[in-house]
């Protein structure tokens, strides 16, 4: 992965908020790293998926963040009216020719999707789609149309038709995991693209369509830089400039085949999309025989959350999945191939103890609305070392830490409910000798275990929950002391996943005196 | 020989005002200026009782034809006090006139030894203290200075053991002083109500009476914490902490009282108890409010103790998840799917079109496939 990733990764405090999506919105990686930390304290949105051309709501950009926009798309105009005033050489101006032919062959086959709040009749975003099939189904991303599914009623989705006026699409299905929704139109387009399962080689070039800015239809040349590896699903990695308004454009090679679906971008032309395999499985499935339109939009979104979540769930803390020794302690770390894992220390002269920061997080979110985002799942290890404090300072410094700043993940009130939580001292059973731990704990393992979980409004029999966990009794042994503190964030679950994973990451910490 | 007794006229609070020897008879008591015990009491008449020496030699005490009355004390409540018009005294008896309480006594009655005014004696002799003094270290003044004393000591030893950070010496200086800053205006306020009854401060008493109170919530939080930390499921150890907060707040209102009101001990702890329970009350509907406000907070794990754990009650991992099936219960009760329902329903058909509707039924059957 580019060294992109790698800079921005370690935010200092939070939990799920602070985790790395595969792209972010264009401010926190301006930022310094501490204050980027803050920004997204204060804004408790996250997550991808900037496509959609929103003017109001919580992604707007800040002061600075838009006046950076500014001066950058100034850089852009200019150096775009460099590139079309003075072609450098012959093969420059055949590719133009190319991207030239591709607009002109295939731009009647997308439109620009615009959600209307129904309350003023003002647009609430603007997004990208395109026909795929002669009877008038669009394709786009889920996000551009979440807030039909999210906050029904309030909201509606239009087409501009050929005389102008607005006709309203509705949504026929869903892939809610690879962000990808179905609409129907109510007459078919000019033209239509037919799915696939294009197969390009790295490096090809590629064009993605769509309405940045809502500033009219246009095309970006990007090229194709093969499938993300650190996410649950593949995404493409895609090497261009998408900007918000392209959600749910097509990415097209040279002849017009549909490769991907633009869905996020992570600034400074790395952008992503959503391999077009998905999209063909989604226009499969709403053409089989047993499907009907579906009437209960949530209903769909959160069984496609549960199936999406037992399949990542199952295998995650099993036995002989990777554990790290910190100090003392052995605890689970890289749960599966799609977590990243960051490690940081804290020794500030004259601190009397030293701090441990271990943290590992699913690289990958699945957007549900503005304020929700589903699939998230975070380790954290703190491991505090003293050699200087006495007992009943390092139990206070312990404290301190397993409380940290008593918060969950963000969300709101119209998403989820509060978290409720069960404290208890918990006994497990000792480990069997083996593994790398020099000498495992004599007799049982005593930890004081907290779960807090809340419930999504929306979305049926799927659930957030926290659980953190400190071994008993490991700071009183002078003259070094140690302690742990351990959490495991999980988003959009069920109940028996939380109660699984519970058990499961509970059993894999361990610790020696 | 004419009998000598001895009428102690008392406050309301039951204190000693004024004693006056009576050795010869008729006397009279009464607000006017020719009654033998001249009382302040605008409830009592100028010429309200009357001593007389009764055949047998006894002194008897005759109502004058007071407006108020006469009334023999009773022994446990007001409500066991009877009018009389003639009462014979013995030493003890009380009788109440108006709102003054007169108490018979005889002159042989004892009185404690004399306390040694350890601030205005002269010069030290070198003669040995007497021995009343030798046992008598613990005056009001040393006691207010030793439990502020030892309560700062308590805060400081509180601020030392739960500072971890380099700056620890100011916090270990400052944290108790801003204690007893706080604590010091709260005597403040208390001193100026007792200047308001009883013409003088007393600070430094209602001063130790808060600090000691202030050590004993200290004390008590610390004794919650241990008893969660060993066992932090106990829903009984936070009822019981409630208990003793809300008594030792009783018992800190009770004793600034006792310094500073004219009111007798059993209305002092009942308004005590009164203010503490209005405080009570107001917290808990506060809390029971603003529980239902959304927030994104965690609930407290408690604190960790420096203690191996050994000690701790546990459970096992099938019993913790057991118990957290509840909180399954807990969440789902706060979603209200009735007041979704129209909207969803209305929603549906906007959204999928008026063709949805037919459909609705057959897609929630479809939903669970």
């Amino acid at each position: 992965m580019t060294t992109g990733y790698v800079t921005r990764a370690p935010v200092a405090g939070g939990s799920i908020r602070s985790s790395v999506g595969a792209g972010e919105h264009c401010c926190p990686q301006l930022v310094p790293r501490r204050a980027a930390g803050r920004a997204r304290r204060a804004q408790p949105t996250r997550g991808p998926h900037v496509l959609p051309d929103r003017q109001f709501g919580p992604r707007r950009r800040s002061a600075p963040c838009r006046t950076l926009g500014r001066a950058a798309a100034l850089a852009a105009t200019l150096s775009a009216l460099a590139l079309a005033t003075v072609p450098r050489d012959a093969r420059a101006q055949q590719r133009q020719g190319t991207t030239a032919d591709v607009f002109r062959r295939f731009a009647d086959r997308t439109l620009r999707i615009q959600v209307t709040e129904a309350g003023s009749a003002a647009k609430a975003s603007v997004g990208t789609g395109f026909y795929v099939d002669a009877e008038g189904h669009v394709l786009t991303n889920y996000h551009v149309v979440a807030q039909l599914v999210t906050a029904p009623g309030r909201y509606r989705a239009e087409v501009a038709g050929p005389d102008g006026a607005a006709a309203p699409l509705t949504v026929a299905a869903l892939d809610v995991v690879h962000d990808l929704a179905l609409l129907a139109a109510p007459r078919p387009g000019p033209a239509f693209f037919q799915l696939g399962r294009a197969e390009v080689p790295r490096g090809a070039r590629l064009y993605a369509l769509g309405h940045p800015r809502d500033l009219g239809l246009s095309i970006v040349e990007g090229t194709y830089n093969g499938l993300l590896e650190h996410t649950l699903y593949p995404k493409i990695h895609f090497t261009g400039s998408l900007n918000p308004g392209m959600s749910g454009g097509p990415a097209l090679d040279e002849d017009g085949a549909v490769v991907g679906v633009n869905v996020s971008t992570g600034g400074d032309g790395l952008s992503f999309l959503v391999p077009v395999a998905y999209a063909t499985d989604l226009l499969d499935r709403a053409r089989g025989a047993r499907f009907r339109p579906a009437s209960d939009l949530l209903g769909d979104v959160a069984r496609q959350l549960r199936d999406y979540q037992a399949a990542y769930v199952a295998p995650l803390f099993a036995p002989g999945t990777p554990t790290v020794s910190l100090g003392a302690f052995t605890v689970p770390t890289t749960p599966a191939p799609f977590f990243r894992c960051w490690a940081d220390a804290k020794r500030t002269a004259g601190q009397p103890y030293e701090l441990v920061d271990h943290r590992c997080s699913t690289d990958d979110e699945v957007y549900v609305s503005a304020e929700q985002s589903s699939g998230v799942v975070e380790v954290r290890h703190r491991v505090l070392t003293s050699t200087r404090l006495d007992a009943s300072q390092f139990a206070a410094l312990h404290s301190r830490e397993f409380e940290g700043d008593g918060e969950g993940p963000f969300g709101s009130d119209d998403e989820v409910t509060a978290f409720k939580c069960e404290t208890r001292n918990v006994r497990l059973k000792a480990v069997e000798a083996g593994g790398h731990s020099a000498a495992p704990a004599a007799g049982e393992r005593r930890l004081r275990v907290q779960l807090c979980v809340r419930r999504y409004r929306k979305l049926e029999r799927l659930y957030d929950a926290v659980l953190r966990a400190a071994p008993l009794g490991t700071g009183v042994d002078a003259p070094r002391r140690v302690g742990l503190v351990t959490t495991l964030t999980m988003s959009g679950v069920t109940f028996e996943s939380v109660q699984q994973l519970t058990r499961r990451y509970l059993e894999r910490v361990s610790w020696h005196r | 020989m004419a009998p000598v007794i001895v009428i102690e006229v008392l406050d309301e609070r039951g204190q000693v005002r004024s004693r006056t020897r009576l050795t010869s008879f008729p006397a009279t008591a009464g607000r006017g200026y020719d009654s033998h015990i001249m009382l302040d009491d605008p409830y009592v008449d100028a010429r309200h009782l009357r001593f007389v020496e009764a055949a047998d030699g006894r002194v008897v005490a005759e109502d004058a034809g007071s407006v108020n009355g006469t009334w023999l004390l009773g022994r446990r409540t007001a409500a066991a006090d009877e009018r009389v018009e003639r009462a014979p005294l013995a030493p003890g008896t009380e009788l109440r006139i108006g709102r003054t309480v007169l108490r018979v006594r005889l002159p042989d009655e004892p009185v404690p030894p004399a306390l040694v005014d350890g601030t205005r004696s002269p010069a030290p002799s070198l003669a040995p203290p007497p021995p009343a003094a030798r046992g008598r270290r613990l005056t009001p003044a040393r006691v207010t200075a030793g439990v502020t004393a030892a309560a700062y000591a308590a805060f400081a030893l509180s601020a030392y053991e739960s500072t971890v950070d380099r700056a620890a010496t100011p916090a270990v200086l400052f944290e108790p002083l801003a204690y007893v800053t706080l604590f010091a205006l709260w005597a403040g306020v208390w001193a100026l109500a007792n200047r308001a009854t009883w013409h003088r401060f007393n600070f430094a008493a209602h001063l130790a009476i808060v600090m000691a109170a202030g050590a004993v919530a200290m004390l008590l939080v610390e004794g919650v914490q241990w008893l969660e930390y060993l066992s932090p499921d106990t829903g009984v150890v936070s009822l019981v902490a409630i208990a003793a907060a809300l008594a030792l707040a009783a018992g800190l209102l009770a004793a600034h009282l006792s310094l500073a009101s004219a009111a007798p001990r059993r209305r002092r702890w009942r308004r005590a108890v009164a203010v503490t329970a209005t405080l009570a009350v107001v917290l808990g509907v506060i809390g029971v409010a603003s529980d239902d406000e959304f927030d994104y907070e965690l609930a407290d794990p408690g604190e960790l103790k420096p203690a191996s754990g050994r000690w701790a009650r546990t459970v096992d991992m099938g019993a913790f998840l057991a118990e957290a099936e509840k909180l399954r219960a807990r969440t789902d009760s706060l979603v209200t799917v009735p007041a979704r329902a129209p909207e969803a329903d209305s929603a549906a058909a906007e959204t999928a079109g008026a063709s949805a509707l037919p459909h609705e039924k057959k897609s929630r059957q479809r939903g669970h496939r």
